[in-house]
């Protein structure tokens, strides 16, 4: 199995040389293979959400090395990030960052636009997708008015749109009660089945209970224990 | 979807927030048109009525004023090869003690075919013959109201020095869409206005003369010269050149102090817009974390200035044109023609100068669009780990 | 000093463009001296950031400078009206020394502005940026152009005077003109003659992919379009033997044929140049360019073998 992440001492350092100095993440060093379905636990504050986001070249580390899909992504300049973000990365988040004044459709549309994919295509491809999560018959409702585990379902058919072979997750499950994390889970879990890699972050213990297969990566401190 | 319906969903979806600028600028965009279709209307209307001029003028100035000049010269002029008629014309203020006001009195040869055809077209079913048994005038719809507030409802009588007053009967109105420029006009019988005006019987305010060939013009003025050597001699071309000089000069005029607050909208639009709330970073790292580029995100903002500045602009240029077309009197005519003599009563004939329209769109849009450039790259750059914090 | 509204848009348009340029200048200016792509530190990332604003600008400058130019064009023509002599915008331009290094100035403007965008997309697809350098020398070359532009434009619009008599384009260009003629003692048979051969060899030298040669033809090309068009092609635009002027063909009586005529001739250039230019610096292959030149290039010489050709049938003979 081929690593689909790789990162070797990597450091962060927030305003370098100030008395605002903060050592966000040091030394890091992990690999993440392909198909797996990993989980990165610690308290809030730990640095969890900041590696995520230098894995997914929305933040540039100090030093260190980093290879996603072998791609060496702290080095790329915007457009390849970005490029790169779009075609193998999914985002989840938290408090589900859907846009309120947005259709459940258009929503799952956005992360299209860029790609200057045809309007027919576009809206045949979000519509798969949110039969899939089972929110085709909510397709025009705006996404201020759905519940919490609609949001984050339309969340997760928005990150999936462009296919991606690894999904980042943060603290996906935090702001849903027991019955739609374990909704959300289950489609993760199908996801994972199906191949695509998974990398979550957060300190929600039923992951661990639902997940069989599951690799714990435990972070203190911005140091992985 | 693409940027462009993106952009004008995020315009709409947000309109409370977009209003202001989209009135702001829909209301710059319909002053500046609506002072361009006054203006062009005016200018048009102008041209059509300097065609129907004659050819060469010949005035005597003294101390550049308009002086009498003698019409013994006619015979002359009509000599130089290449004239076809020269004819006197008589015109001038009439001062209206009571009410304060001057009236334009205008006398007309009435057996002359040349100005009749000039009048014919003034008064429908006019009979000459009724008209020239007494002493009788036709007058602008404004004029008619400015004696009727003096209750002349039939006549009026002029004052005229060391003589009785003169009474002449209103023997109608004329048509009202000739009133820009006979707005406060009388017309009558030469030998009567010469009289109301004070000129002596060989003596006309200025000497008209027609020329079918047009490239003999300059010809002509150089022979003329040598007639009377003292006069002013004003071309068509002149005259052309000068009422386009002078509404070019106006125009600029005003171009010059709508730009200038112009850049003030743009000074507090700019401020607004490069000040990015916390909505809306967030809004731009949730785009950057599904992939949008720097580029995406700057593309996205200039639709939406794009967006913004067309449609406001096509409101502006409709709304304006509704106004200036459709309603009488509006206040941009005021402007333009200066000091209330008379009461207007004008309405403008529809005219629409594209290349005004150009020059009002480069002087809108293309400084909108570049004071968006800023706030739209300031945004996207904005910290794409916003969306995870 | 001439006065009206189009010219007071029109500077107004061109000075923004300046004062853009002039915000832009010192982030080009750290860019240029800073740039470090290796370094991971706080500037290099700013530093990228603004290369996009820097970028932004002067796509920006490039599109309002492609609208301006016939904007331009037209201002000159609506301004021979209120110059004593003038019958077209060829008495406006030769109105004083600067007008013609005007109009030359605003082509190259917008052939090195269009040149940096070419370079700029290539740059944004390589993952090191590695065209920086020579794009932001480039940016300097273009800013100092634009600058200048400026300040022959406020030398060029003062210094015209509505009292002193210009010459016609009959003057300027016609039968008894002393000023312009053909170059080294052509007649107009060889220009054209040379003209069409030029041509020829663009189309060969695309189809065997000489872009070198290709690029200097397209120079040549310019250049011979530009004596063939006023001194033959024209006339027969005008259908008049005796009326030999490029800028009456902006008109509105000749069906504004001139921007097409033009435009297309400069198009032409434009992407020859560019392609070269980009070809040398870049690795990317440039055939696309070279073929947008190719097809502007033909455009002109179709439209203007078209009049003759049309002349000739309605007439039976030649002017």
């Amino acid at each position: 199995m081929t690593n689909v992440i790789e990162v070797e001492k990597l450091n962060l350092i927030f305003s370098p040389n100030t008395s605002r100095e903060f050592h966000a993440l040091k030394n890091i060093t992990m690999s993440i293979k392909e198909g797996e379905f990993c989980i990165l636990k610690g308290v809030s504050g730990s640095g969890k959400s900041t590696l995520l986001s230098v894995m997914g070249a929305l933040l540039k580390p100090t030093s260190g090395k980093l290879e996603v899909f072998s791609n060496p992504v702290s080095k790329m300049p915007d457009f390849h990030a970005s490029t790169f973000r779009r075609e193998h990365l999914g985002f989840i988040f938290q408090n589900f960052n859907l846009f309120d004044e947005f259709t459940v459709l258009e929503n799952v549309q956005t992360a299209l636009i860029p790609t200057g994919t045809s309007v027919s295509h576009m809206k045949t491809r979000a519509l798969e997708l949110l039969s899939m999560v089972n929110l085709k018959d909510k397709k025009d409702t705006f996404a201020r008015n759905l519940s919490g585990g609609e949001k984050q379902r339309c969340a997760i058919a928005r990150a999936l749109i462009n296919n991606p072979k690894l999904i980042l997750a943060d603290e996906p499950t935090a702001n849903l009660d027991k019955k739609n994390s374990e909704n959300v889970i289950e489609i993760l879990t199908k996801l994972n089945q199906q191949g695509t890699t998974i990398l979550v972050a957060t300190h929600d213990e039923i992951f661990e209970q639902m997940v069989p297969n599951l690799n714990v990566i435990h972070i203190k401190e911005g140091t992985l224990l | 979807m693409n940027f462009f319906k993106f952009a004008s969903l995020t315009l709409v979806r947000n309109l409370s927030k977009n209003i202001i600028v989209f009135i702001f600028f829909t209301l710059f965009i319909f002053i500046a048109s609506s002072f361009i279709f006054t203006a062009s209307s005016l200018q048009n209307s102008l041209d059509a009525e300097l065609e129907t001029q004659p050819d060469i003028i010949v005035q005597y100035k003294k101390a550049s004023r308009n002086h009498p000049i003698d019409t013994s010269i006619i015979d002359e002029i009509s000599d130089i090869p290449g004239v076809e008629k020269v004819y006197e014309r008589i015109f001038g203020y009439y001062f209206f003690d009571t009410a304060n006001k001057y009236i334009n009195v205008l006398g007309i040869d009435f057996l002359d075919d040349e100005q009749e055809k000039q009048i014919k077209h003034l008064y429908k079913n006019f009979d000459l013959k009724s008209f020239l048994q007494e002493d009788n005038m036709l007058v602008s719809s404004s004029v008619k109201k400015l004696l009727e507030q003096y209750y002349y409802e039939k006549f009026f009588n002029f004052i005229v020095e060391d003589e009785e007053p003169k009474k002449v009967n209103i023997y109608g109105v004329f048509d009202k869409k000739i009133n820009l420029f006979l707005n406060d006009s009388v017309i009558m019988e030469m030998a009567m206005a010469k009289d109301i005006l004070g000129y002596e019987e060989n003596e006309a305010s200025e000497i008209a003369i027609i020329v079918p060939n047009k490239l003999e013009i300059d010809n002509i003025v150089q022979k003329l010269l040598v007639i009377t050597p003292t006069s002013k001699i004003i071309t068509k071309n002149n005259m052309y050149k000068y009422s386009h000089e002078l509404y070019d000069y106006k125009g600029g005029i005003f171009l010059s102090l709508f730009i200038t607050s112009f850049l003030g909208f743009l000074v507090i639009f700019y401020s607004q817009a490069s000040s990015i709330n916390g909505a809306g970073k967030k809004q731009i790292g949730i785009l950057r974390a599904i992939g949008w580029s720097i580029n995406d995100i700057i593309k996205w903002k200039m639709s939406e200035a794009v967006i913004v500045s067309f449609v406001s602009f096509l409101s502006g240029v409709l709304l304006s044109y509704v106004y200036i077309f459709l309603f009488k009197n509006n206040i941009f005519v005021s402007i333009f023609l200066g000091s209330e003599n008379v009461y207007k009563d004008i309405i403008l004939e529809p005219f629409f100068d594209i290349n005004s329209f150009v020059i009002l769109f480069f002087i809108t849009i293309i400084p909108y669009l570049a004071s968006t450039l800023h706030p739209a790259w300031k945004s996207s750059i904005a910290d794409p780990t916003e969306a995870i914090k | 000093m001439i006065f009206s509204k189009s010219l007071v848009a029109f500077l107004f348009v061109e000075v923004t463009i300046g004062l853009l340029f002039i915000f832009s200048f010192y982030f080009a200016y750290m860019i240029l001296t800073r740039w470090n792509f290796n370094s991971p530190s706080k500037l290099q990332y700013t530093l990228e950031k603004r290369d996009y604003f820097v970028s932004l600008i002067l796509y920006f400058a490039l599109s309002s400078k492609v609208v301006l130019l016939p904007f331009f064009i037209n201002l000159l023509n609506s301004l021979s009206e209120k110059l004593p002599g003038a019958m077209c915008a060829a008495g406006v331009v030769s109105a004083n020394e600067y007008g013609q290094l005007l109009l030359i100035l605003k082509v190259v403007i917008i052939f090195v502005s269009g040149t940096w965008l070419i370079l700029n997309a290539k740059d944004k697809l390589e993952v090191n940026l590695p065209y920086v350098k020579p794009r932001y020398y480039l940016y300097l070359i273009l800013f100092f152009l634009i600058i200048f532009e400026l300040l022959i434009e406020y030398l060029y619009f003062t210094n015209i005077s509505t009292e002193e008599v210009v010459l016609c384009c009959s003057a300027l260009y016609g039968a008894n003109s002393n000023g312009l003629t053909l170059p080294f003692g052509l007649d107009i048979f060889a220009v054209l003659y040379l003209f069409y051969a030029t041509w020829v060899l663009l189309f060969l030298s695309y189809i065997k992919k000489y872009l070198l040669i290709n690029t200097v033809a397209n120079i040549f090309y310019l250049v011979l379009s530009f004596y063939a068009l006023t001194y033959f092609f024209s006339t027969y635009v005008y259908e008049l033997p005796t009326h030999k002027c490029p800028y009456c063909l902006f008109q509105k009586e000749y069906h504004y044929i001139g921007y097409l005529l033009w435009g297309s001739l400069i198009g032409g250039s434009f992407y020859a140049i560019a392609g070269f230019v980009v070809s040398k610096i870049t690795r990317f292959k440039t055939d696309y360019l070279y073929r947008n030149s190719l097809v502007l290039d033909t455009i002109f010489i179709l439209a203007c073998t078209l009049y003759v050709v049309v002349y000739y049938l309605k007439n039976g003979v030649f002017l």
